[in-house]
């Protein structure tokens, strides 16, 4: 674990709620329960896998 | 019809704008019940079948446009109640909410309303898609079922949606910076 898996989830999960904004506002579907939890909740689990995997900067 | 508005004039709109197919006519657009009932904006007929968000009613973000609106039931509903609310995840927001005996056994309605009346009370330009329900019931039958509504507009020009842009930015900073290898 070399990455921030906490603040990846974190962050994933307010990406995801901001994205299910992003998608009611814009028109593309209202705010309904995936939105709300499933898009979040995707948006976490992503988050801290990236945080986990830690891709980016210099190894 | 008597209407009784249960929460603050911000959804306003939404009730009068969206919801005009289940309480403008009092036997508005329901998807279940032997209810039916049309709306006009801006010379385009919207009806229940408006139930998706591909093809939901359209609110134009222009000035001076009027809804007109009609609806009817199969037969007369007597002491009737309804409500109308926003969905939103798996609550469902109550906006309206309404009553009434029927005496005259009526079974068809119809009247307009000045979609600026309703932005007049807004706080802030609302845009966006939006899922309204309600339903309609009463001795004689019931009716429920929901419309999607769009209040075209830029959402960077409103608080929501310039918030929610800001914060998805943000959030990808988030997710980037956990990202970055510790050393």
């Amino acid at each position: 674990m070399t990455g921030r898996p906490f603040l990846g989830a974190i962050s994933g999960l307010f990406l995801g709620l901001f994205v299910a904004l992003d998608l009611q506002q814009f028109g593309v579907r209202p705010l309904d329960s995936f939105g709300v939890f499933g898009l979040p909740l995707i948006g976490l689990i992503l988050g801290a896998a990236f945080g986990m995997w830690a891709p980016l900067g210099r190894r | 019809m008597r209407y009784r508005l249960k929460t603050t004039r911000t959804v306003m709109t939404l009730m009068v704008l969206g919801g005009l197919l289940l309480v403008g006519a009092g036997a508005g657009a329901a998807v279940d019940g032997p209810c039916s009932g049309t709306v006009t904006i801006d010379g385009i007929v919207y009806s229940e079948a408006n139930d998706n968000a591909g093809d939901p009613i359209v609110i134009p973000d222009e000035d001076g446009l009027i809804a007109f609106w009609e609806g009817s039931t199969d037969a007369p509903i007597t002491d009737y109640t309804g409500e109308l609310g926003v969905v939103v995840g798996p609550a469902t927001i109550d906006i309206a909410s309404w009553g009434g005996a029927n005496a005259d056994l009526e079974t068809g309605s119809s009247g307009s309303y000045f979609i600026d009346d309703a932005r007049d009370v807004l706080p802030i330009n609302l845009v966006g898609l939006y899922e309204v329900s309600g339903f309609h019931r009463g001795e004689g039958g019931a009716c429920d079922g929901f419309v999607m509504v769009l209040l075209e507009g830029s959402p960077l020009t409103n608080p929501v949606g310039a918030g929610a842009a800001a914060g998805t930015v943000l959030a990808v900073l988030g997710v980037l910076s956990a990202g970055r290898r510790r050393p």
